[in-house]
């Protein structure tokens, strides 16, 4: 169904090497913005910079490709990245940016986003 | 109602909250289907100044599957953006509106259409103007040539509109909902032994002025069947899964991908059928996983409360719920279309996957003299054969529920006599604005200066 979400699977930055420089990207723009909003494991925000952690593994919504930022109301100021960190022990993040959807696993990451709001 | 405020979370959400679909064979252009679907329900009509305007944020589709497996082989999207022309004023408009370009008219929207067809997406139109809020005399002095100007040729011999209409669908909402007291046959209820009431009462139309806004679209039927003749069909509203407020920007952000949060394909089905606790699960899963939800068609709540709340009105029924009997006819009315050999010339079976879709029959024929109550009424072009804007859904689905459809499947089972009389008392002539007899068929909307 066209409205479904589709999510990639977690990325093991052990995997291959380029996997490794886009997790170490990743963690930089994260920890750049991270700024920890509400719940309990929180959400980050970093609006208008490269997508750097969905541009090389775009979620697979190809049924939603031609509505991307330039149709949303974030479009006018860049394409946001939002972070969510679902499970802060086990290091799950979720990280949106345009319409896209990309998990990560990174303990490390997690870790550091919760001591920032202790 | 048919799907309006129909689960606890949708019914905060208007903009994005479905309140009817509606699929025929156009009657005036035989070869096409035209497809509705209603947002943003209970408008009521003098809601300004800021009136009523579809989500920007929202993506909205029409969905439709012809190859029996309830999930969409073509997809039809509207994203809409609004367009606000001066913002040192509060006013929607600042003098009448004689057109769509009227520099009057301070807030406009305009949308896309998209088709996604087996995975291809084409953008088909792109800054289509929707009409004006049906404001009254002074703002809108010709609001039906507004609208005719809203809607919108397309190659391919597509036709579409989007906006405001008036509310075609009827139901006596005080009635039903103070626990079913249908106010044609209020005496026979058990008024919880208050003796309330002590004559029956023609219905009301709780629904008689107010408008929603309409998606609609009229396309070849050629452009939408598969290797047979019977398509189903649904809408469905979705959001991005990621909200957040920047305060820095002072604005909105959204991002992520886009989940469903509203859909809606057979009237009621949400409603009435399924019960509060799942309805928001509902709204989110597609027709094709319908299946966990095919024992509430099998075993209506509705079924078993209609015996108990009219004491000796409906015994046959009684003995039915009392015997555990599946609704072998409601699943076919309403999870796998009606196949051929039950009703003689007649049938929109799409296969055995159970999807609440409305399905249409291409082949029929619109009739010449409609029955408002479709198939049960002799009428095969209509409900439950898709749904045209005049069908009496509610009549038909009280009926069926209280098993006047059930001998299509046990031809031993003798409905009672009030099954096929019991309705909430309203016909298509209880809608005001009337309807169209060419697209978009919904009725001009109320205006706010004549319906305060």
């Amino acid at each position: 169904m066209s409205t479904q979400s589709h999510i990639d699977p977690p990325v093991d930055p052990s995997a291959d090497p380029a996997s490794a420089q886009e997790q170490r990207m990743s963690r930089r723009s994260v920890l750049r913005g991270a700024a920890v909003g509400a719940g309990a494991v929180g959400l980050a925000t970093v609006a208008g910079i490269t997508p750097a952690l969905a541009s090389p593994r775009p979620a697979s919504h190809a049924s939603h490709a031609s509505h991307t930022n330039a149709d949303t109301p974030a479009a006018a100021s860049a394409t946001p990245i939002v972070v969510y960190l679902r499970d802060a022990a086990s290091g799950e993040l979720e990280v949106f940016a345009g319409d896209s959807l990309v998990k990560l696993h990174d303990p490390a990451i997690a870790a550091r986003l919760s001591r920032a709001v202790r | 109602m048919s799907s309006h405020r129909e689960a606890p979370e949708i019914s905060k959400d208007p903009v994005a909250d479905s309140t009817d679909v509606y699929a025929f064979v156009s009657p005036d252009r035989p070869g096409t289907v035209t497809l509705i679907a209603n947002y943003i329900p209970l408008q009521g009509p003098a809601g300004g100044p800021n009136f009523y305007e579809f989500g920007d944020d929202v993506l909205y589709e029409i969905h439709v599957d012809n190859d029996g497996d309830g999930q969409p082989d073509i997809t039809y999207q509207f994203r809409f953006r609004t367009q606000l022309r001066d913002r040192d004023t509060f006013l929607y408009n600042t003098g009448p509106i004689l057109s769509l370009d009227s520099p009057n008219w301070n807030s406009r929207q305009f949308y896309s259409l998209t088709r996604i067809r087996h995975g291809h997406t084409q953008t088909l139109a792109q800054d289509l103007a929707c009409p004006p809020c049906n404001i009254g005399p002074l703002s809108t002095p010709d609001y039906a040539q507004l609208a005719r100007e809203a809607v919108h040729h397309l190659p391919g011999g597509i036709t579409v509109f989007a906006g405001q209409r008036a509310e075609g669908f009827y139901v006596d909402l005080g009635s039903i909902f103070d626990l079913a007291n249908l106010r044609p046959f209020q005496t026979l209820h058990t008024q919880f032994g208050m003796h309330v009431f002590s004559h029956n009462a023609p219905g009301v139309n709780a629904t008689a002025a107010v408008n929603v806004h309409s998606i609609a679209i009229q396309v070849p039927i050629s452009a939408l069947t598969g290797s047979g003749p019977v398509i189903g069909v649904w809408t469905s509203a979705s959001r991005q899964r990621v909200q957040l407020f920047d305060a820095a920007l002072d604005t909105n952000l959204w991002s992520g991908p886009f989940h469903q949060v509203s859909r809606l394909g057979n009237p009621l089905f949400n409603e009435v059928l399924v019960p509060l606790g799942r309805k928001d699960e509902w709204n989110r899963q597609p027709p094709s996983d319908d299946k966990q939800f095919a024992s509430y068609v099998a075993h209506p709540e509705l079924a078993g409360l209609l015996p108990v709340l009219y004491p000796g009105v409906f015994p046959n029924l009684a003995k039915l719920v009392a015997a555990g009997t599946a609704r072998a006819d409601l699943e076919a009315i309403l999870l796998t279309g009606i196949p051929s050999g039950i009703v003689p010339g007649f049938q929109n079976f799409t296969g055995p996957v159970l999807a609440d879709m409305l399905r249409l029959n291409t082949t029929i024929a619109p009739s010449k003299k409609p029955n408002q109550l479709g198939l049960i009424g002799g009428d095969p072009a209509g409900f439950p054969n898709g749904r045209r804007v005049f069908d009496d859904v509610v009549t038909i689905e009280l009926r069926a529920i209280a098993g006047v459809t059930f001998p299509l499947v046990d031809k031993s089972f003798k409905p009672d006599a009030a099954a096929g009389v019991v309705t909430d008392g309203l016909t298509a002539a209880s809608v005001p604005s009337g309807y169209l007899s060419q697209f978009p068929y919904l009725g001009v909307p109320y205006s706010g200066y004549n319906t305060p």
